[in-house]
């Protein structure tokens, strides 16, 4: 009962949280100078035209109806159809989603598997050539920017020993260098943490009473302390995701995969405010998402935060 | 009586380990020895740092020691293979200060009951039998036993903590410090509780406390520790009215009542105030150095030269009785 009572109120959160960022967003747009209307039309058109389009935009009603209608058409998931290309903004970021999806799963798989072995070892195997190598990892991993790294696996493993595809996403094989540019720095993040969590977890005098107990040191380190420890990894994974989701402009645009952070970038430069203001809200509902559901992980898997 | 427990020169040291090599260790014991008979209670009294706590540790082997050897009813734990020393685990077990940190928030108190038994092929009908029992005996009821840890209070977890310790049917436990976090109403409840216990499963303790009082209650014989030494030693009665090293005197003359109680008259007299302590191991920093000196000199009120030049040992302070009293101290001037 507790659980359901947990899930009902996270959920509630997560509808808070949209219905904040689509209300910021209403008026952000709004206070950004300049007349949408005016922008399309372009500076020679007539009174007429202009009117026109403030009708087809709904600009020329009150503020408040406006704001209402804003809300219903994100009930609906309908955002408006783009001001360049006069196509549906939902279709459009449902088109590109599938790859962006594709590529953040592929990045924190990439990431986890790296990070959370690697981290867990440094932990157990403190101050030793493992953890030495862990910390130089993650150091690397969150110095090197990921868009150098992408060129340069590019340019290692396409180019000079063409085993993978240099462009396009048509195969599974395309999707590896940019999920192996993408992960790497979500890997030196994950890692810092896993180990800072096990290396906290095994100084806990539950696990001297696990030793205590006469479990082997495997038990006493894989079934007792990180059980524990791998807790604050699902949290901060599920924000690396929820990120991940919203587009990786950089690593698309170095790799050119239509994915959603080209998406938005183009829209941007072409002020395609529809698109923008769509872009956001969907981000927004996802990244909440992702964290609801990493919230829901949490409980499941850890007694205490129900009770709270 | 016969020794449960005979430690020998135990020292532990503590590597300091940082990016760069390595730096000076951290002598936490210093060569301590002592012997524990078989249902006795020994009291182990020590300022926080002092190493009462790396001390335990050691003995059980659950951070062995750097040098020295533990005989565990006449078996040196050193000499065992890791297997070995599996199975001697269960016959030690130990409480720690902290309830809320020593079960693991992720298990059941039942799963956490159940798992040494389990390790030890108990069958299942008497896993139970035996959780239910002890759960009940330390006033747990046992349709609690699928809670978590976060769901029991400070007082509750203690008592889970020293049930889940007595499944493991040990002969000797180490309580350290487990009274020192909870409510003062809850302290007598745990202490109380853990008198009974003792009776019950005729069990031998080392309690570790900073509280002078509460060990000279529960104890038979008391240690005290000053720097990873053991300073004096005496059966608790002789310790409290007859103390013969300046620091169980400070200690003893710091409890409130604790000079009455004492019978040693003198000792009113000589609580000092932190500001004499404080410029006296200001004025005496310097002739430390070199390590030979008694440690205890920096705040001694009775040291002089001989201090300075060669640390006491510890020793008999029979004086040519013919049954031997059992004090030991360590200082030259007692």
């Amino acid at each position: 009962m507790d659980l359901v009572r947990f899930f009902v109120k996270r959920f509630l959160r997560l509808l808070l949280t949209v219905l904040i960022i689509s209300t910021l967003i209403f008026f952000v747009i709004r206070i950004i100078p300049g007349d949408p209307a005016l922008i399309i039309a372009g500076v020679d058109a007539s009174a007429e035209d202009i009117q026109i389009i403030r009708e087809k935009l709904g600009t020329d009603r009150s503020l408040p109806m406006q704001y209402l209608a804003w809300l219903y058409s994100i009930i609906r998931f309908d955002f408006g159809n783009s001001m360049i290309s006069g196509e549906s903004v939902t279709k459009l970021i449902f088109e590109r989603f599938p790859l962006t999806l594709t590529l953040a799963l592929m990045g924190i798989s990439i990431g986890i598997l790296v990070a959370i072995p690697l981290g867990v070892m440094s932990a157990v195997k403190r101050w030793s050539l493992w953890d030495y190598f862990g910390l130089v990892f993650s150091q690397a991993g969150m110095a090197i920017p990921s868009f150098w790294l992408g060129m340069v696996l590019l340019l290692l493993f396409a180019v000079k020993i063409p085993i993978f595809p240099l462009f396009g996403s048509e195969t599974f094989a395309h999707y590896i260098l940019p999920a192996l540019s993408l992960g790497f720095g979500r890997a030196a993040v994950i890692l810092r943490l896993a180990r800072a969590s096990m290396v906290e977890e095994l100084s806990k005098e539950y696990v001297i009473t696990a030793r205590a107990k006469g479990l082997t040191e495997t038990m006493v380190k894989y079934k007792h302390a990180l059980k524990n420890a791998l807790l604050p990894v699902i949290t901060i994974t599920g924000i690396e995701l929820g990120y991940m989701l919203g587009g990786a402009i950089i690593i698309e645009q170095v790799f050119s995969l239509p994915g959603l952070g080209r998406l938005f970038l183009f829209g941007i430069y072409q002020r395609d405010f529809t698109l923008i203001q769509g872009g956001v809200v969907f981000v927004a509902i996802v990244f909440s998402m992702i964290n609801f559901l990493a919230d829901i992980l949490y409980s499941v898997v850890n007694p205490k935060i129900r009770v709270e | 009586m016969e020794h449960l427990i005979e430690c020998k020169d135990i020292i532990k040291i503590y590597r300091g380990r940082g990016i760069g090599g390595a730096s000076r260790g951290f002598k936490a014991v210093d060569g301590i020895s002592l012997s524990i008979r078989k249902t006795e209670s020994y009291g182990l009294v020590g300022e926080s740092g002092c190493g009462k706590t790396s001390f335990a540790r050691s003995i059980l082997y659950l951070d062995p020691p750097s040098s020295g050897k533990v005989l565990f009813d006449g078996t040196e734990l050193g000499a065992l293979s890791r297997k070995e020393l599996r199975g001697f685990r269960k016959r030690m077990q130990i409480v720690f200060q902290d309830p809320n940190s020593a079960l693991n928030p992720k298990m059941s108190i039942h799963d956490s009951m159940s798992e040494g038994l389990i390790n030890r092929k108990v069958p299942e009908t008497d896993r139970v039998k035996r959780i239910k029992e002890l759960l009940e005996l330390v006033g747990i009821s046992y349709s609690y036993r699928n809670r978590y840890p976060h769901e029991f209070s400070g007082g509750q977890k203690q008592r889970i903590v020293v049930a889940r310790a007595l499944t493991m049917e040990p002969d000797f436990m180490v309580l350290d410090e487990p009274v020192s976090n909870l409510d003062v109403s809850i302290q007598a409840q745990i202490i109380n509780l853990l008198s009974d216990l003792k009776k019950e499963f005729a069990l031998t303790y080392m309690f570790i406390s900073h509280d002078l009082n509460l060990v000279s209650y529960m104890c038979d014989t008391i240690g005290v520790m000053f720097k990873g030494r053991i300073v004096e030693e005496a059966p608790s009665e002789l310790l409290v009215s007859s103390p013969k090293h300046p620091y169980t005197r400070r200690l003893l003359a710091s409890i409130p009542g604790g000079a009455q109680r004492s019978g040693a008259e003198d000792l009113a007299d000589e609580e000092e105030s932190v500001e004499t302590l404080a410029a006296r191991a200001g004025s005496r920093q310097k002739e430390m150095k070199g390590g030979k000196a008694c440690p205890y000199y920096l705040f001694c009120p009775l040291g002089d030269g001989e201090c300075v030049s060669s640390a006491p040992s510890l020793r008999d302070m029979d004086g040519g009785h013919v049954v031997p009293s059992g004090h030991k101290v360590s200082c030259h001037k007692a």
